[in-house]
């Protein structure tokens, strides 16, 4: 053994460099990254907590936005359904001929249902309406009433061309409808629904924002570990992932978060609504089919936020500010 | 194998960082370079790695062209280097064994591979017991330790220790600056950025001078007693004019000539060059062509 490798007595049983060609190729160690990123959560906890609490409290504004909205719909529908068109049909009409009548309206456009409506069954509601009242029509030889068909439209749009339509049928005396609410309705609906998707958007993109800052904080505060990964020779892909894997799961769990308050809070309130405690209790919707859409696009927008957030975050930093050599 | 050819590097604001900085160090050498704050070292080590491009000149380090490389090219051309920090840059949630595994996990290395070469590696620096240590449990100099450590993991051709001594006591630095000698001594080619004149003379290996973005000296191995090592770009031409001056003087009495000089001792070479530089420079100065000049 020569005298210089002597020296060095820890030198001694191996080459300092085994024979493998430096600079490799490989892409980097990949499990061992995502466990790091997931890691990294619980070593950066403040950063995840706050991380996670500006994600989850703008997917509840969201949520909630949405919620409202759809019962704000929800109401218009229903007020809607009950601005109904009255077709009244000729005394004297025989049965063939209001059948005729019938299948042409049901087979007009935007017509949902038709309903027959016998005036023994239209006079019985008058004099229940009338209560007290009633005893004026005990003058009457015999029901004033017509037949009639109670015709309901699938929506208010266009309302009064389907009613000048159902006015050219025959057998008929009269339609009574009410066109201006309609109108009122139709263009209230198209306007809550405008706003309330400017506010939707409006909120992701607070959202967005509010979040990406968050990353960036957090990118910043570790810039020393980006600074090593970029000097021992990591590809930018490898630097990324754990940032990554931690928006991913930043996402996850802030739109488990927001789920369960979201839901939680709407819960209480329809078991409240439904106990009588608010007027409309009758518009509210119920809590279970919102839970699969709300799980699905909160974990749709947390998981993007996170993702999207991170690499977008990570990419002005490895071009622009990550320096090897020097902190900044 | 690092070569400079005629790099120069001006960034975008005006600064000239770099000035027409021709260098060649060979596989295998120990090279120390020296230069205060604002020399251009900053900037040179940039270059080496690749993250500053020149605005002149070309760059080969390791086979890699630096000038036309692949972006994508670059972590690969990195991993040829190993970098040692003067903040040592160990990443604090993780223990010594996993900082320097991390350097292996980043290139992609097996966890077997990690379980044979870790340990190995920490026993070279003589880090084994302190393996599962965080870092702000041990000393600063085991801290540069591991770092080293860190930065021999991957077998690299090159290392860059950008001050590794400039945050730890005096005992300590000759203790990493040995280590760096023995990784030479095993082929490895060594980069030293200090500040340390008394390391630099103690170990007499090849010394680089940078000044306001030149080299202004570039000492062989083993030259430096024989030589005045100019540390400020102004200095060769100040030295120089002295010596003139001085030789002109008393010509007749003391100045020897060319060829006495190379008879003379290593303290008869002192005593002229004391005389002629009235003691402003350190070092000795290979002086013999500006007597050769003064001759004429």
């Amino acid at each position: 053994m020569s005298k210089k490798v002597k020296k060095g007595a820890a030198f001694d049983d191996k080459p300092i460099a085994p024979k493998r060609k430096s600079g490799r190729k490989e892409s980097g160690n990949y499990g061992y990254l995502t466990k790091q990123g997931f890691q990294s959560l619980v070593t950066h906890k403040l950063m995840s907590i706050a991380s996670i609490a500006v994600l989850a409290s703008c997917l509840m504004m969201i949520g909630f936005a949405i919620l409202i909205f759809a019962n704000i719909n929800s109401m218009i529908g229903k007020i809607e359904s009950e601005n109904v068109i009255m077709v009244f049909i000729q005394d004297g009409s025989s049965a063939e001929q209001k059948d005729v009548l019938r299948q042409k309206l049901e087979s007009t456009d935007k017509v949902s249902r038709v309903e027959y409506i016998p005036k023994e069954i239209s006079f019985k509601k008058q004099v229940e309406s009338l209560g007290k009242d009633a005893a004026v029509l005990n003058g009457l030889e015999k029901n004033p009433l017509p037949d009639a068909y109670k015709v309901t439209l699938k929506d208010m749009k266009n309302f009064d061309d389907v009613v000048a339509k159902i006015k050219t049928y025959p057998y008929i005396i009269n339609v009574r409808e009410n066109g201006n609410l309609a109108k009122k309705l139709s263009k209230v609906r198209t306007s809550v629904t405008i706003i309330c998707i400017a506010i939707i958007l409006m909120l992701l993109a607070v959202s967005m924002f509010i979040i990406s800052n968050t990353i960036q904080v957090a990118i910043y505060s570790r810039r020393r570990e980006i600074s090593i990964m970029k000097a021992v020779g990591a590809t930018n892909n490898f630097v990324r992932w754990p940032f990554m894997v931690e928006g991913f799961a930043i996402g996850i769990i802030s739109s488990a978060i927001a789920t369960l308050i979201v839901m939680g809070i709407y819960a209480i309130f329809t078991n409240a609504v439904g106990s009588g405690f608010l007027m409309f209790s009758t518009s509210v919707l119920p809590v279970l089919p919102f839970i699969a859409p709300i799980i699905i696009l909160f974990l749709f927008i947390g998981i993007m936020a996170g993702v999207v957030g991170s690499a977008v975050s990570l990419k002005k930093y490895l071009k622009e500010e990550g320096s090897v050599l020097y902190e900044n | 194998m690092i070569e400079f050819k005629n790099v120069s590097k001006v960034y975008p604001n005006g600064t000239v960082a770099l000035k027409n900085v021709n260098f060649k160090i060979e596989r295998g050498e120990f090279v120390f370079i020296v230069g205060s704050s604002g020399s251009g070292k900053s900037t040179l080590l940039k270059t080496i790695f690749r993250e500053e491009l020149p605005t002149k000149g070309s760059i080969t380090i390791n086979d890699f062209n630096l000038n036309d490389m692949d972006k994508k090219e670059i972590p690969y051309f990195r991993r040829t280097m190993g970098i040692v920090f003067q903040d040592f840059r160990l990443i604090p949630t993780m223990s010594v064994y996993d900082n320097v595994a991390f350097a292996m996990r980043v290139i992609g290395a097996s966890e077997n591979e990690i379980r044979k070469r870790v340990p190995y590696v920490l026993s070279l620096v003589g880090l084994s017991s302190k393996a599962r240590e965080l870092p702000e449990k041990i000393s600063g100099g085991e801290q540069q330790r591991a770092a080293l450590a860190r930065a021999l993991v991957n077998n690299a051709d090159v290392i860059i220790a950008d001050e590794p001594t400039g945050n730890i006591d005096p005992e300590m630095s000759i203790d990493i600056v040995n280590l760096l000698n023995r990784i030479n001594e095993n082929g490895t080619t060594v980069i030293m950025v200090t500040h340390e004149h008394e390391l630099v003379k103690k170990y007499n290996h090849r010394l680089i001078c940078i000044d306001d973005g030149e080299i202004v000296s570039d000492i062989p191995k083993g030259a430096q007693n024989n030589n005045i090592i100019y540390r400020k770009k102004n200095d060769e031409e100040i030295c120089r004019q002295k010596i003139l001056s001085n030789y002109k003087k008393d010509k007749k009495s003391s100045v020897p000539v060319n060829k006495d000089i190379e008879k003379m001792n290593k303290e008869e070479k002192k005593k002229i060059i004391d005389k002629a530089l009235s003691g402003t420079f350190e070092l000795e100065n290979d002086y013999s062509k500006y007597l050769e000049d003064g001759e004429k």
